[in-house]
């Protein structure tokens, strides 16, 4: 029976999305916008609908006009790619009301996962690992003092209602938390009008480390084993890998991480896709972060090491498809892949950089995947985020992978735009990153931004000077 | 035929020095860098097409694809934005002229704004010249340093007399 | 292989000859002069003829014509010595930004560039070739003037040039680039010519040259001062550019092809730019200073006003007081001719008439519209004017407007008096469009002039301190009543006023409405300008 199923994002992951449509042979229907009336991910949609709307409110944060639209359009199933309403659970069950499927876990389990302290008391009632700390909410520097003698400094303030790396502060006594307290909860505040906050045990030089899930309505749940995403600045991720390089050939941690994953999938009865996100020490321990109820930005790489297409197991799953999966052992990893994000900035202040597709080509080596929503002429704003497309490589291990990515990078062409293609570049050719040994402060300890060449090559330039020419001349 | 590659305040020359058509699939280029009149470097460049797409050679042995396919009026390198002008560089970006400041008609010096020493910018109004029943403001049209005043309030000039010397300011 | 040809059996060998012979001939033809003077040419600081066509024009476009022609010429043993391929000149077909132009260029290398009959008929070939293909013909000159040994043949050749420059004047444009000496006769060609481009320190010219003139009227002039490139362009007016070297010389070539047409029969295409047309421009809000007795750059505006800030001017060092050049608003190209306060109060007289006057007649022969910006007081007085004619000169500028048929538009930005307001592209003399600034002040002459008399009778008795109180108070009724576009406004002169930050788009949007204009006028041999 076919299907219609509407796409409420935009950008390289509705593309994806759409693709994964086309496959099943349903009908893809996607939005547009005013502004982006000319959007690429229209291509490989069959039906488009116009969303009414200036700002992300009125248009891909609008609950009303999207359930309206997808009524009026007799649509069966919603995919919301991610961000913008993917874990709003008001929208899941708003679609549900409407007799719509939502694409993604039932709504009690995107509440429950969406808060932290919530996610955290649940995850330790199951016996899942989490970072020391307090539970809930601390009332008095007292009571932070006192848990922080208990786990053992340096520990981290943190705001319940935080994210994307702010409302955080590192304490390495008691000193600094009786300085920072008080700050803390009045910034918070005014950032996210909650003032409360939290006292971790704060991790020396951590990894990154989650785990794709993967569940269907039936109580199956399988798990796509791990990726690491440690290179990152102020928590934005720039490059991800699966397997981890950290974990390695250390096939009983991998299992444990990822078995522990499923545990906590299992008690919310998730049936869906999502990732478990964990923080590793030095010493191999590992604490959950927070889950993610949705499909995540990197996974490609997941799909290229299992093999399997987790956009079509996703809609799969929800609609009561057949996900072609028999048990768990099927799943089973080779290779390595990683991704790097490539997006629209400046590459030594990796602040955004809008501006005007001229041209893109690519010549790529066997093995490269590359999601993107380019292509010439296409006007990246400031109004969505920088984010171009995912250059991905897969290699037989993680030298061949990485070195398929150098190729790559060097193969990647768009004029017009500031990429921070050059800073790729310089990461792929550092020693600690070859070797896979980094945490998270990778970016600021190893500082890449210094090492890239921004002087003019001039005969580079001489090429492309004599390719115009002759082109003009009439070769 | 010059190119101006010009970001910010670094203005270079592509200079092309030759250009000859080897025979129906090949052209041969000669290419320089100047930059403050100053020779950077030169190159031979050899291209030819292939399959519908053009590759380019420095010695006809190695050869390498060229994305680029069409001029652009501005370039992004790295973190620079670089605007390419082929064959001119239009006028009205106009080039700095000297600091020495003549009268260009003759008339009265009502006041003298600034003195020797002091430093001004481009711009800076420095001197009133009545003329033609109009009080012309004479401007700096660089920055720099007031070398020398020759001349002195309630002076009357003929045309072409140099009033004020100014010296560049060194970046 | 063999082939047959009359019974003679023809093998490739003798092809091979054939095909030698030719390539010889071509290499013998790059050289031109030689090693030994292509070094001295270099050495002066000057390329070779072949090596400007080949910066001039874009990359691997030139087409030769008459690459092996030679002189025909026995007197004075000609026949006898070597005979240089080509004859000194250059000629053929080649792009420019993509546009076709026919172009010659005069080898000093060969006889000094000297012209000779066959010299001249290969440049009256390609001027041919450019009228009747309807290109642009741009000619460089470098030549030491006629060859002496071929006589009268000369001068009958520069004769055919001139002929040929006079038929295409107005049909297709005419560059002259002036690389070296042009001297004596020689000088008429580019003269006739649209535009006259020199560069500086290496290239002169003049009708009689400094020998001559030492002999006849005993003055001591060098050949700089006589006719090099500033000479020309600040004291004749003869030269419209002045570059200070070759390479420059090329790129305000191409610059300037950008602007004109091909040929009268072609309308022009738009410019790409990226600049957007509704853009304020509230950098010349304040431009016009309130006080009229201050002056300021007219340049600040047009440059606030064009695409891209690309203002080509023409001319620029000549009559300063008027400007005139070419830009684009939106992407239509458009000739910009405007009074220049800076200097000399922005006055009309006579060197600015003409300058003004030949420019609007070029754009009205080429199709191109005319934006005229306007703050002139009037007329400079004085006997060097009165002498000089500014009587017939002046009216050049008012002839030229009256017998345009292009679009004109027309912007007052602050003063327009007396017969100056009528000249500068006044709706009486069917400009389309006319504008003012809210600064405008359009009245017969100035307030202090126009109050010493009509009020005479009053101000007479008085002096002293009553006599300037009642002046200024009579002064300031005359500027509340006249100084102010509005009298004009009412009457319809003036079809809009527009504030300064409207500038441009109101400009582009009359541009469009102008496009298809066409006007007729009645059927003659040709007016009778007052020359």
């Amino acid at each position: 029976m076919t299907k219609r199923i509407l796409i409420a994002n935009r950008g390289e992951i509705a593309s994806r999305i759409a693709k994964a449509i086309n496959e099943l042979e349903f009908v893809a229907i996607g939005f547009w916008t005013e502004s982006e009336s000319q959007a690429r991910h229209l291509e490989f949609c069959n039906e488009w609908i116009k969303l009414v709307g200036v700002t992300h409110a009125e248009t891909y944060l609008n609950i009303e006009q999207i359930v309206r639209l997808a009524k009026e359009h007799k649509v069966d199933a919603v995919h919301p790619g991610y961000g913008f309403l993917s874990e709003n659970a008001d929208f899941a069950e708003a679609l549900n009301k409407a007799g719509i499927i939502f694409i993604g876990p039932h709504s009690d389990a995107i509440r429950v996962m969406g808060d932290k302290a919530t996610s955290k008391m649940l995850a330790k009632k199951a016996g899942i690992p989490v970072v020391p700390g307090s539970s809930k909410a601390v009332e008095s520097v007292e009571e932070a003092i006192r848990i922080a003698e208990e786990i053992k400094y340096p520990v981290l303030l943190k705001a319940v209602a935080g994210g994307g790396g702010r409302g955080m502060r590192a304490c390495l006594n008691e000193q600094e938390i009786k300085d920072q307290f008080a700050a803390l909860q009045r910034e918070s505040m005014a950032a996210f009008g909650n003032g409360d906050l939290l006292v971790e045990k704060l991790i020396i030089n951590p990894r990154h480390i989650e785990v794709q899930i993967l569940a269907d309505k039936n109580g199956n749940i399988y798990h796509f084993f791990e990726r690491e995403c440690s290179i990152q600045r102020r928590h934005q991720k720039i490059i991800e890998e699966a397997p981890s390089p950290f974990i390695g050939d250390d096939e009983e941690l991998r299992q444990k991480i990822c078995s522990t994953a499923v545990d906590l999938a299992k008690v919310v009865k998730y049936d869906s896709a999502g990732t478990v996100e964990f923080i590793m020490a030095e010493d191999k321990s590992f604490y959950f972060l927070e889950m993610n109820t949705r499909i995540q930005v990197e996974h490609p790489i997941t799909e290229e090491i299992t093999g399997i297409d987790l956009i079509v197991c996703m809609i799969q799953s929800a609609i009561g498809g057949d996900l072609h999966i028999p048990n768990q052992e099927f799943i089973k990893r080779s290779g390595h892949a990683i991704e790097c994000r490539i997006c629209a900035e400046d590459p030594l202040t990796m602040l955004p950089a809008p501006g005007k597709v001229y041209g893109f080509e690519t010549s790529f080596p066997q093995g490269t995947r590359f999601d993107n929503c380019l292509y010439r002429g296409l006007e990246v704003t400031p109004d969505f985020d920088p984010m171009v497309g995912k250059l991905v490589t897969k290699g037989i291990n993680r030298y061949v992978a990485v070195r398929k990515m150098r190729a790559a990078l060097k193969g990647l062409f768009i004029e017009g735009l500031k990429t921070n293609i050059s800073l790729h570049q310089v990461i792929m050719e550092n020693e600690n990153f070859k070797n896979g040994s980094y945490s998270t402060n990778f970016i600021i300890v190893e500082n890449p931004q210094a090492k890239i060449n921004t002087e003019i090559d001039f005969l580079k330039f001489y090429k492309e000077l004599a390719g115009i020419e002759a082109r003009n001349i009439g070769l | 035929m010059r190119y101006y590659l010009i970001e910010n305040e670094n203005e270079y020359i592509i200079d092309l020095t030759k250009t000859e058509i080897l025979s129906s699939d090949l052209v041969e280029f000669e290419f320089s860098t100047l930059k403050k009149n100053e020779l950077i470097n030169k190159k031979t460049v050899f291209v030819r097409k292939l399959a519908g797409q053009y590759f380019a050679s420095f010695d006809q042995q190695c050869w390498n694809k060229i994305p680029r396919q069409n001029m652009p009026r501005k370039m992004i390198y790295v973190d620079k934005v670089i605007d390419l002008y082929r064959g001119y560089k239009p006028s009205g970006l106009a080039a700095s002229g000297e600091g020495d400041l003549n009268t260009q008609m003759p008339g009265k010096v009502v006041k003298i704004l600034a003195k020797t020493g002091d430093q001004v910018s481009k711009g800076q109004t420095l001197l009133i010249l009545e003329a033609m029943k109009m009080e012309n403001e004479m401007r700096s049209n660089i920055d720099g340093v007031i070398k020398e005043i020759h001349v002195k309030e309630g002076q009357a000039l003929e045309q072409g007399v140099l009033m004020i010397e100014i010296a560049p300011l060194k970046k | 292989m063999t082939g047959f040809l009359g019974g003679i059996i023809m093998s490739d060998d003798v092809i091979e000859q054939k095909r030698d012979r030719l390539l010889a001939l071509r290499k013998e033809a790059e050289i031109g002069g030689g090693e030994a003077r292509i070094a001295k040419q270099h050495a002066q600081g000057k390329y070779t003829a072949r090596e400007r066509i080949q910066r001039l024009i874009d990359p691997g476009s030139f087409i030769e014509f008459d690459r092996l022609v030679t002189h025909r010429c026995t007197q004075f043993g000609m026949e006898k010595k070597k005979k240089f391929l080509g004859d000194g000149v250059v000629t053929g077909i080649a792009e420019i930004n993509g546009q076709k132009v026919a172009l010659y260029a005069q080898d000093f290398t060969c006889w000094g560039g000297a012209l000779g009959a066959a010299h001249a008929k290969k440049i009256c070939k390609i001027m041919d070739f450019a009228l009747e293909n309807r290109i642009p013909i741009i000619g460089i000159n470098d030549s030491g003037g006629a060859r002496i040994q071929e006589g009268v043949e000369s001068l009958g050749g520069y004769a055919e040039i001139f002929y040929r420059n006079v038929k295409a004047s107005g049909v297709i444009p005419q560059i002259s680039m002036i690389m070296g000496p042009c001297a004596g006769g020689a000088v008429y060609s580019p003269a006739i010519t649209d535009f006259i481009f020199m560069v500086d320190k290496t290239s002169y010219m003049f009708v009689t040259g400094p020998d001559v003139i030492k002999t006849v009227t005993h003055e001591e002039v060098t050949k700089e001062e006589l006719g090099g490139a500033t000479t020309h362009n600040e004291k004749s007016g003869v030269a419209n550019f002045k570059c200070t070297d070759e390479d420059e010389c090329f790129e305000r070539v191409r610059e300037l092809l950008i602007y004109i047409p091909p040929s009268n029969f072609v309308k022009q295409v738009q410019k790409f730019t990226s600049d957007t047309i509704y853009r304020d421009n509230n950098k010349i809000k304040f431009t016009v200073p309130a006080n009229p007795k201050k002056p300021y750059d007219m340049r600040d505006i047009i440059l606030e006003i064009v695409d891209d800030a690309h203002f080509l001017e023409v001319h620029k060092d000549y009559a300063r007081n008027i400007i005139v050049g070419f830009a684009s608003i939106g992407g239509v190209k458009i000739g910009i001719l405007a009074n220049q306060p800076a200097v000399l109060a922005g006055v009309l007289d006579i060197d600015s008439s003409v300058k003004g006057a030949r420019f609007v007649r070029f754009c009205d022969a080429f199709d191109i519209p005319i934006l005229t910006l306007v703050d002139v007081p009037g007329f400079l007085p004085g006997t060097v004017q009165e002498y000089g004619g500014i009587i017939k000169h002046g009216s050049k500028l008012l002839y030229a407007y009256a017998e345009a048929t292009v679009p004109l538009i027309t912007l007052i930005t602050r003063k327009s008096y007396g017969g100056a307001y009528d000249v500068m592209a006044s709706k009486h003399l069917r400009a389309d469009v006319n504008l003012a600034y809210p600064t405008a002040e359009i009245a017969v002459m100035g307030a202090d002039g126009a109050v010493s008399i009509v009020f005479r009778n009053e101000l007479n008795g008085l002096s002293g301190e009553e006599l300037d109180k009642k002046k200024a108070e009579l002064v300031k009724n005359y500027e509340d009543q006249f100084a102010n576009p509005y009298k004009a406004a009412e009457l319809g002169y003036i079809d809009a006023i527009i504030l300064p930050e409207e500038t441009r788009q109101r400009i582009y949007e009359f541009l469009t409405v102008l496009k298809e204009k066409k006007v007729e006028r009645p059927k003659r041999k040709h007016g009778n300008i007052q020359l």
